[in-house]
C-alpha cells in the first residue's frame, strides 16, 4: 500500500507541472493588461509601464515561467499583483472557508446522495422510487446560483432564520459558524447529491438482480442485512468513483456558491484574481485546487481496494 | 420610515453666482487676508473656485443631541477595496476608507461652498494664484504625532509625485509652482497663474501621514487623522475601522466602528440591506436601485450626476471627420428611451456632462430643450454627408451593463442608417486603447466623471475625453485656447458665462462626445441609518463621522 500510495504521488508530478505550464500559459495568452487594470484609466503609458516593470511583467514569458517554477521549489509563489501580499497568504486565509464549505456539503453530499440512492434501487419503481427521480431531475436541473439565490430568499430573507451572508469561523463560535455554512452547504450539496443518488440507485438495482441478493434473501436474512451487508458494499464501486469526481465539483461549484452567499474562500479569491488578472493568485490558487483534485483521487483508489478485496492496488 | 429618492441637492445658480459674488465683493483688493478663529459654529463662507474667497472654521451642522444614538457597528459594502490606488482612485471601492480614515484641508458643501476641515483658514488671492492655509490647532494624526504644515506639504508632493497616478496629479503638479511652509501650522501655495480650480483639487486631497504613506498599498498600517482608525484589512474579506477617541472635532464620530465587508453578489447585497445584516452599500445596479425604490426598510439616494455615459467618436478618420456625420449620431440617439429602457428610469437622457446645480449648466443647450431625438433629420444629415449606409464599428469594454447600453446605441444608428457594428473588448484592452488615445474602432462607448465640481475646470483637467490630446483625435486653436480660458476663469463672472456656454455648444455643434445619460451613483441604506446628509460625490465632506444607527 504504501509503495502504491509513493508511485503515485510521484506520477502525479508530471500532471501537477503540465497543469501549471497550462494555468501559466492560458493566463499570459488570454487577452488583458493586469498592469494596465491597476493604473486605472486615468494613468500614463508611462506610469502603467511603470507598473509592468515593479510587477516583473516585462521580463520574457520562459524567465518568468522558470522564476515562478523556482519559486514554487522554495514555497514561494509570488505576490498578488491585487493585493501585494504574498500569494500562500492569500492561500492560507482563503483555504479553511473552503474546506469547511466542501467537507460539510460532500458530507450533506455523500448522506443525502447515498441513502436516497439506496432507498430508490432497492424499491425500482416504488412510490419511492418515483420521488427521488423526480426530486433528482429538479436538483440536477437547477443551477446552483438560483438554488442558492431562492434559498436565500426564502430562509434567509423571509424566514430570519439563517444569515444572508459572511462567514463565523465554526471553530470561533460553532452555533453561528454553522448558521453561515447551512444555506452554501445545502446548495452545494443538494445539487450533487442528486447526481450521486442517481448512480447510485441505478448501481443498486442492477446488484438487487444479482444471484447472490437472491440467494441471501432465500436464506432469510432480513432486507436490512441484505441491503446493507451484499447490496450497498457491492454498488459501492461506481459511487467512489463519482463522489471521487464530484470533490472537483464542489470545489468549482464552489466559486459561483462563496459569491453568491457573500463568504470568503479560495473560488471568490479566483473570481476576484481572473477580473483584476492577479497571475500569480490565479496560479497558485489553481495548484492548490488541482493538487487536492489528484490527492481526492488518490484516496478515491484507496478506497476501491478497501470495498472490494478483489481489487489489488499493488498491481 | 418612509422611503425617498434625494436627486441630489438642486441648488439654483443665481444663489451659487450671488455666494460667489458676496465672496469676491467682501475681499476684493484684499489679499490674503486672515480669517477667523477656530469655532464649531457651521459658516460656509467661501465659494469653491471663486477667486478672492476665504473661509473660517467650519463643522456641519450637528444633530439635536437628543435624536442622536451612539455606539454601534455601521455594516457598510462598496466591494473591494483597491490597495494599489487607494488614495489614488476615486471609485466606491475605496470611498469608505477614504472618507474616514484621512481627511482634507477643506471639504466642499452641497452648494460649493468652502467647509473647513483640517484648515482653519482658506484662502484664495483675488485673482485665485495664491492660496493661504491655516491648520487647525490640535489636530493629532491616529499614531498621537500632531497635525503641521510639512504634512500639507508633503502630502501635496504625494499625490503630485511622478510615482503616482491618478485624477490629482496632473492638476496638482501642473497648478501649484510654489510650496512655502511658514510654521507649524502655516503653508502658503503659489499657483502659476489663476486657478480656481485648484480649490476643487484640495478638496480631495488627503492629508496623510508621511511617516508611515509608503506603506498605504501594504493596507497593514493606515494613518491619517479622520473620525476612524484603520484596524484591519482581509482582502477578500472586509475591514474594520473604530472610532478616533482623539478626533479633533468633539463628540465626533458617533458610532464605535464601520465594518466593511464585499458583498461579491449584487441579488446578496440587495437582501441583506432589505433584512438589515448590511447598513449601507455604494454604486448598485439599476435594476436594484429601480425595484429598491419602494421597499420601505431602506432608502435610496442619488450622489447625482457626476458626469456622463458617452458615445466617443474618433474625428481623425471616416465618416466621423465630417462634422455632418457626428450631428447625425447627436440627433440619431433616443435618450428618453435610454433613460427609460436601459436605466430603468432612474437616471436621466443627456447631452451635456454638468449636473442640473452645476453652474456650467445651461437648460436650453441640454437634451431635451436644447438637443433632440430627430431620426429623419439625422438620416438627411447622413445623406448629405454621402455616407448613408456606412458600415462603423463602436467597441465596449465586456461589462453587462455597457454591453447593453452600446446595444441601444447601435439600434439607434442602424435606424438611420450607419450600420453599426459591436467590437466587445476585454476591459482593460479597451481602457488600454483609451489611454493612448489610439482608438481603433470608429466609436466607442464610455463613460467620465469630475462634472460635479465647483469649477468646470476641474473636469477639463481630469477627464482625458476633453482635453488635448483626447481619444477622440478632436482638437483646434481655439479650443485648445478655449480651454486655457476656462482653466483661469472665476465663477460667477461674464467670462465664466460665456465659456462654459462656447463649450458646451462646441459640444453640441462638433460633438466628438455625444452625451446618452447621465452618469450618477445610487447608495443605499438601511432605514436605521440616520445622518446622512446625501449630496453630490463632489461634496468631499467627512462621510461617515455624523452617521448614527437608530436601532
Amino acid at each position: 500500500m504504501g509503495r502504491y500510495i509513493l508511485r503515485r504521488l510521484i506520477e502525479s508530478i508530471p500532471v501537477v507541472i503540465l497543469a501549471s505550464l497550462l494555468v501559466f500559459s492560458l493566463l499570459h495568452f488570454i487577452p488583458g493588461d493586469p498592469a494596465s487594470i491597476l493604473a486605472g484609466q486615468d494613468a500614463t503609458d508611462e506610469e502603467v509601464q511603470a507598473i509592468r516593470e515593479s510587477l516583473g511583467l516585462n521580463r520574457p514569458i520562459l524567465t518568468q515561467l522558470t522564476d515562478w517554477w523556482l519559486g514554487l521549489l522554495q514555497a514561494d509563489l509570488g505576490d498578488s499583483f491585487r493585493t501585494g501580499r504574498p500569494v500562500i497568504e492569500m492561500i492560507r486565509i482563503n483555504a479553511l472557508p473552503t474546506l469547511e464549505l466542501a467537507v460539510v456539503s460532500y458530507s450533506i453530499t455523500l448522506l443525502l446522495g447515498i441513502f436516497f440512492g439506496v432507498m430508490a434501487g432497492v424499491k425500482v419503481r416504488s412510490a419511492w422510487d418515483w420521488f427521488v427521480s423526480l426530486s433528482t431531475i429538479f436538483f440536477i436541473g437547477i443551477p446552483n446560483f438560483v438554488f442558492g439565490i431562492l434559498l436565500l430568499w426564502a430562509v434567509a430573507f423571509s424566514l430570519g432564520w439563517l444569515p444572508i451572508g459572511g462567514r463565523v469561523a465554526v471553530w470561533d463560535d460553532p452555533v453561528a459558524g454553522l448558521k453561515t455554512l447551512a444555506l452554501p452547504a445545502l446548495t452545494l450539496g443538494t445539487t450533487q447529491a442528486a447526481v450521486l443518488a442517481r448512480y447510485t440507485r441505478t448501481a443498486v438495482s442492477q446488484v438487487t438482480q444479482q444471484q447472490y441478493v437472491t440467494t441471501a434473501r432465500a436464506k432469510g436474512l432480513t432486507e436490512r442485512v441484505v441491503v446493507m451487508r451484499h447490496v450497498l458494499k457491492n454498488s459501492l464501486i461506481p459511487t467512489i468513483t463519482l463522489s471521487g469526481l464530484q470533490v472537483a465539483s464542489i470545489l468549482t461549484g464552489s466559486v459561483v456558491i462563496e459569491r453568491v452567499f457573500s463568504r470568503p474562500g479560495l473560488g471568490r479569491v479566483v473570481v476576484d484574481s481572473v477580473q483584476a488578472r492577479d497571475i500569480p493568485t490565479i496560479q497558485g490558487v489553481l495548484l492548490v485546487l488541482v493538487a487536492v483534485f489528484i490527492l481526492v483521487n488518490l484516496v478515491a483508489d484507496l478506497l476501491y481496494g478497501v470495498v472490494d478485496p478483489r481489487i489489488r492496488l499493488e498491481a | 420610515m418612509s422611503n425617498f429618492i434625494d436627486l441630489g441637492v438642486m441648488v439654483g445658480r443665481r444663489r451659487l453666482l450671488r455666494g460667489a459674488a458676496l465672496g469676491a465683493a467682501g475681499l476684493a483688493g484684499a489679499a490674503l487676508i486672515g480669517c477667523g478663529e477656530d469655532d464649531d459654529d457651521p459658516t460656509p463662507a467661501a465659494t469653491a473656485g471663486g477667486g478672492g474667497g476665504g473661509s473660517t472654521a467650519s463643522a456641519t451642522p450637528t444633530p439635536a443631541a437628543s435624536d442622536i444614538k451612539r455606539g454601534g457597528t455601521l455594516l457598510v459594502d462598496s466591494g473591494e477595496p483597491n490597495p494599489n490606488v487607494l488614495l489614488f482612485g476615486f471609485n466606491v471601492r475605496n470611498r469608505p476608507i477614504q472618507h474616514t480614515v484621512w481627511e482634507q484641508l477643506i471639504g466642499l458643501t452641497p452648494d460649493f461652498q468652502i467647509d473647513n476641515r483640517l484648515a482653519e483658514t482658506f484662502e484664495l488671492n483675488a485673482d485665485s494664484s495664491a492660496l493661504h492655509v491655516v491648520l487647525r490647532e490640535g489636530v493629532t494624526f491616529h499614531d498621537g504625532r500632531p497635525l503641521t504644515a510639512d504634512d500639507v506639504a508633503y502630502s501635496v508632493d504625494f499625490f503630485s509625485n511622478a510615482e503616482s497616478s491618478g485624477q490629482l496629479k496632473g492638476p496638482l503638479s501642473q497648478g501649484i509652482a510654489e510650496v512655502k511652509v511658514v510654521d507649524d501650522r502655516t503653508i502658503d501655495f503659489t499657483f502659476n497663474g489663476p486657478r480656481p480650480a485648484l480649490v476643487d483639487m484640495f478638496g480631495l486631497t488627503r492629508i496623510v501621514d508621511r511617516n508611515t504613506a509608503a506603506q498605504i498599498p501594504d493596507m497593514a498600517n493606515l494613518v491619517g487623522t479622520g473620525p476612524f482608525k484603520f484596524v484591519s484589512y482581509t482582502p477578500d474579506q472586509g475591514y474594520r475601522l473604530e472610532r478616533n477617541e482623539n478626533y479633533w472635532r468633539e463628540g465626533i464620530p458617533y458610532l464605535d466602528a464601520i465594518e466593511g465587508k464585499v458583498y461579491a453578489d449584487d441579488a446578496a447585497r440587495e437582501l441583506a440591506l432589505r433584512s438589515g445584516e448590511l447598513h449601507w452599500a455604494d454604486a448598485m445596479p439599476n435594476a436594484i436601485v429601480a425595484s429598491l425604490q419602494n421597499d420601505s426598510s431602506v432608502r435610496v439616494r442619488s450622489r447625482g450626476k457626476a458626469g456622463m455615459e458617452h458615445m466617443g467618436l474618433v474625428t481623425t478618420k471616416p465618416p466621423f471627420d465630417d462634422v455632418r456625420v457626428r450631428r447625425a449620431v447627436m440627433l440619431a440617439i433616443d435618450r428618453q428611451r435610454l433613460s427609460d429602457e436601459w436605466a430603468e428610469g432612474i437616471v436621466a437622457g443627456t447631452a451635456l456632462p454638468w449636473p442640473v446645480e452645476s453652474p456650467a449648466y445651461n437648460e436650453d443647450q441640454d437634451f431635451p430643450v436644447g438637443v433632440s431625438y430627430d431620426p429623419d433629420a439625422a438620416a438627411a444629415l447622413l445623406a448629405e454627408a454621402g455616407v448613408a449606409g456606412t458600415q462603423i464599428t463602436l467597441q465596449v469594454g465586456s461589462g453587462e451593463d455597457a454591453v447593453s447600453l452600446a446595444q441601444y446605441v447601435q439600434d439607434d444608428l442602424n435606424a438611420v442608417g450607419l450600420q453599426t457594428e459591436l467590437v466587445i473588448l476585454e476591459p482593460s484592452v479597451a481602457l488600454a486603447q483609451l489611454r493612448s488615445r489610439e482608438i481603433q474602432s470608429n466609436a466607442w462607448i464610455g463613460v467620465h466623471g469630475f462634472a460635479n465640481y465647483a469649477h468646470p475646470g476641474s473636469m477639463m483637467n481630469a477627464a482625458q475625453q476633453y482635453q488635448v490630446p483626447n481619444a477622440s483625435g478632436y482638437e483646434s486653436e481655439a479650443y485648445s485656447a478655449l480651454l486655457d480660458r476656462l482653466q483661469a476663469v472665476q465663477l460667477g463672472s461674464a467670462e465664466f458665462d460665456a465659456g462654459v456656454r462656447e463649450f458646451n455648444q462646441l459640444l453640441l455643434d462638433e460633438p466628438w462626445i455625444v452625451g446618452l445619460v447621465a452618469s450618477e451613483e445610487f447608495r443605499i441604506m438601511n432605514s436605521v441609518v440616520q445622518g446622512d446628509e446625501g449630496g453630490n460625490l463632489s461634496v468631499v465632506k467627512s462621510s461617515f463621522a455624523e452617521w448614527w444607527l437608530d436601532a
